[in-house]
């Protein structure tokens, strides 16, 4: 290994770091050059996040030494890997909820000096950083108000605000559409050749390996499985490096027979908090055994309606049913009562509580339900035993069922919410709203084989993602919604891909 | 129940008795000796032991007072007030009774009364949203007045053969007995009967369940259709119950009449009571002891040193800080725990290698 190479950045040599007897790396070597983007990628617990938290001075290493420029050096804090001028995009937004953008950027770069404030100097380097990539986004507003992909958006570019020479971002994409990824991507490019910059990047979607990247490693289990230029590689190589095995691409669609109506709306407007209105006299209809999707861009009030299907926000017009039961005025625990299973955006962090072990979470909703609880006492053993079945079904990777959920990787956390859901005896209709974010592509495959045996099963399926390869291989019928109202309704078969995202941004057939 | 959340409070314990040797040794007292009187105050004699006992029973009752509300993300700052407000309900009806009464009415309806008070915080933090804690401590001072009004110059409970403010003693029928040749009485027995209570009630029940998703995570709470603001105003009815429990108690074993220094701040202590037990009703009954050995042993010790009580009362109040800083003390545990298990593994290796070189 060229550990005296001038463009060699960083150099990381076998390092190694268990937790508790729970290898997550084990002897992962990797350089970053400058100039140069390298992927890191894996599947859910392999072991990226250490690998990065490591680099950071998050983790100390067991073992293993980290070299910078050819002189090695020890990170004890994150706060030393910021003076040698590294930098990290969490996966979990490391953002302060009661600040703004611009005050959130002012705790990691000092602005002030002159004659212009210092608030005012950090929010001219945020937004014109925000016009380099094309992302709009709410400098003004505190963090707490913002959804989940505004925050990924904004964490992004606070970063990129920073003097850095060497950028870690950990799974930046997993929640903004492919759009965004692709300004994303284009931006840290065009960074890349004005200064001089390593960039070191995770993620699942394979696209933005073979598109982007100059270099990649792969994990499995702790261990570098792989590591090769680009251009020395083949997605199915990926492929098998990420899983160890050939990944069967193959789904079963099961032969349903589509029936009686489980969810129908009619009529349907919704003004938000603001008192914008957001939907706009919506009605559809999803019968059992169909799966329905909705596609639409990034404000078109598709994560509201299945806000108010939920009761989560209540409907200002119009009529929902449920199984023939009007639920339009319902508390969510009648409406979830009524079957209805419900994976929201950015589940990890509105649908788990981390404190609660991985048991406790998956009775989150139907702990109230037989058999898991009689007349109000819980069965824990139940409860055990469902849960040992859920983590084993699903591949959840967790010490034991009780061990607390923070101490999942985010991909497991995912899992987790989708094992819950999914193992519902009680299930007649699911509302799905990006369910495979963050998971690898055979865990996606895994799941997406899941929600074709439920259709089978008779569940009726609203399918609501940014990924319209997940909604054109999985739905029936798709919707797509354009600024808060249907834009028209079509059978799968009927759309590709490029029909799909050109109506998505004009609203028109 | 994981190791470090037992090795905490002791640490805790520890850190506090060092920093509170800082005070006293400065006026010339050794604290070896300090916390030898404290033990020796608290523990040392039956009189000593059997305080102890009791003032333990009212404190796990404030702890658990302040512990159920925090489970569910909220705060009760408001035990001494609704410790107050059972208490004076409790004297109400044994002064309006006389001399014929039941002791059992009295620690329901003093109960009931806490409970009330309790539950006026909750409703308003429910309905309006207002902040629990404010509102708590200015209820705190409202049953203040109300106590000080009704044993005042033209109180209704006021004893008018007494100078002092004061109400009329607790008749015999309402007074505790301890069982014979024990330090052990009816209080004793239901606190700790009411922390294991609590403690199934909190991990057993769907209710339990309920309030300890709102603490852990109350988006995902709203998500799984938790009613956030029926579970609010229930801790609060729960936790003023417990408080004004307590108050009953107080009367019956301990004071004997209604005065406004009733409580010595036993409701705060409530709040420290479930700090240090990491929020655990078991744990409880052992910080609770904690606490009343430093109260019986601090009163000891001001006889027979001469050490103000102020001080031991700081040593409460230093661990009460300490016990804030749990997160930074799971962090040293944790740092500790790893390097021990470097070193142990290291140790591991060298042993390993010199196998291998008797192989060779």
């Amino acid at each position: 290994m060229a550990v005296g190479n001038s463009d060699v950045l960083l150099v990381a040599k076998n390092i190694s770091k268990s937790f508790f007897g729970v290898v997550a790396n084990r002897s992962v070597s990797l350089q970053l050059k400058e100039g140069r983007m390298h992927a890191l990628i894996g599947e859910n617990g392999a072991g990226k996040t250490t690998f990065m938290n490591i680099l950071m001075g998050y983790y100390q290493p067991d073992e293993g030494q980290i070299f910078i420029r050819g002189d090695p050096v020890s990170i004890s804090t994150p706060r030393d890997a910021i003076n040698k001028g590294m930098m990290m995009v969490h996966q979990h937004s490391s953002l302060i909820g009661s600040l703004n953008a611009i005050k959130n950027l002012v705790l990691l770069r000092d602005f002030s000096g002159g004659f212009v404030p210092q608030l005012v100097r950090a929010g001219k380097a945020l937004a014109d950083k925000e016009k380099d990539i094309g992302y709009e986004l709410d400098l003004e507003s505190s963090i707490d108000s913002l959804a989940y992909e505004e925050r990924q958006k904004i964490e992004i570019v606070r970063t990129l605000c920073c003097n850095i020479n060497l950028l870690i971002l950990d799974e930046p994409t997993s929640m903004l559409t492919p759009q965004e990824a692709d300004q994303l991507y284009k931006a840290l490019r065009l960074l890349l050749t004005k200064r001089d910059l390593a960039i070191l990047y995770s993620t699942h979607k394979l696209d933005e390996v073979l598109n982007y990247a100059d270099e990649v490693t792969v994990l499995r289990k702790g261990s570098v499985v792989l590591s090769k230029p680009i251009t020395q590689i083949t997605q199915t190589d990926l492929v098998i490096g990420v899983a160890g095995e050939e990944i069967d691409f193959s789904l079963q669609n099961p032969k349903s027979t589509i029936s009686d109506t489980v969810l129908s709306i009619k009529n349907l407007s919704h003004k938000n908090d603001n008192g914008k209105c957001v939907l706009r006299d919506i009605s559809l209809s999803v019968k059992r055994g169909e799966i329905v999707g909705l596609a639409g861009c990034s404000m078109s009030g598709k994560l509201e309606l299945a806000e108010v299907i939920m009761g989560l926000r209540k409907a200002t017009k119009g009529v929902i049913e449920i199984n023939n039961i009007t639920t339009t005025k319902s508390s969510s625990k009648t409406i979830i009562r009524l079957g209805v299973g419900y994976v929201p955006p950015g589940a990890n962090f509105v649908a788990l509580i981390p404190d609660f072990t991985v048991a406790e979470n998956l009775m989150l909703t139907q702990y109230d339900v037989e058999p898991f609880s009689h007349k109000n006492i819980l069965r824990l053993n139940i409860m055990k035993d469902h849960a040992e079945g859920c983590v084993k079904k699903f591949d959840v990777k967790t010490v034991s069922v009780d061990a607390p959920a923070k101490l999942l990787s985010g991909g497991n956390m995912q899992k987790l919410i989708v094992a819950r859901e999914f193992s519902r005896k009680d299930i007649n209709l699911l509302i799905l709203v990006n369910p495979t974010a963050g998971l690898d592509i055979s865990t996606t495959y895994k799941i997406w084989q899941r929600i074709l045996e439920l259709k089978g099963q008779g569940v009726g399926i609203v399918l609501i993602s940014e990924d319209l390869n997940e909604i054109k291989k999985l739905c029936d019928t798709i919707i797509i919604f354009f600024e808060g109202s249907v834009a028209g309704s079509f059978p799968a078969a009927r759309l590709g891909i490029n029909e799909i995202g050109s109506i998505m941004l004009t609203g028109k057939d | 129940m994981e190791l470090r959340n037992l090795v905490y409070p002791l640490l805790t314990i520890l850190i506090a008795s060092a920093i509170g040797s800082l005070f006293v040794i400065p006026i010339g007292i050794s604290p070896f000796k300090l916390y030898q009187s404290l033990i020796l105050g608290s523990l040392g004699s039956i009189r000593g032991i059997t305080d102890t006992i009791v003032l333990a029973g009212i404190l796990l009752l404030t702890g658990l007072s302040a512990l159920v509300p925090f489970r569910a993300g909220v705060w009760n700052i408001g035990a001494e007030g609704q410790l107050l407000m059972g208490a004076f309900a409790a004297t109400y009806v044994f002064t309006a009774l006389g001399t014929q009464g039941n002791a059992a009415l009295l620690l329901v309806v003093g109960t009931l009364c806490g409970s009330l008070w309790g539950g006026i915080a909750g409703v308003l933090k429910a309905k309006f949203n207002a902040n629990e804690i404010v509102t708590t401590v200015f209820l705190n001072y409202i049953a203040m007045f109300i106590v000080s009004w009704s044993v005042g110059p033209s109180g209704p409970l006021r004893d008018a053969r007494q100078a002092g403010n004061l109400s009329l003693p607790m008749p015999q029928w309402g007074r505790l007995t301890f069982f014979a040749g024990t330090p052990l009485n009816t209080l004793t027995l239901t606190s700790l009967l009411l922390a294991l209570i609590t403690y199934f009630f909190l991990s057993r029940t769907c209710w339990g369940y309920e309030i300890r998703t709102l603490s852990g995570n109350p988006l995902a709470a709203r998500q799984a259709g938790v009613n956030k603001g029926l579970m609010t105003i229930i801790v609060m009815l729960i936790g003023g119950g417990l408080a004004g429990l307590a108050g009953v108690f107080m009367l019956m074993s301990v004071s004997n009449v209604l005065v406004l220094g009733l409580s010595s701040n036993y409701g705060y202590v409530g709040i420290a009571v479930a700090m240090l037990a990491t929020q655990h009703p078991i744990g409880s009954i052992f910080s609770s002891i904690y606490f009343a050995i430093l109260y019986i042993g601090g009163q000891y010790t001001q006889i027979t040193m001469q050490v103000p009580i102020m001080l031991v009362n700081s040593i409460t109040a230093i661990t009460i800080l300490i016990a804030m800083l749990r997160t930074r003390i799971i962090t040293m545990i944790d740092r500790f725990r790893q390097i021990l298990m470097m070193i142990i593994s290291k140790l591991g290796k060298i042993n390993g290698r010199r196998d291998d070189r008797d192989d060779d």
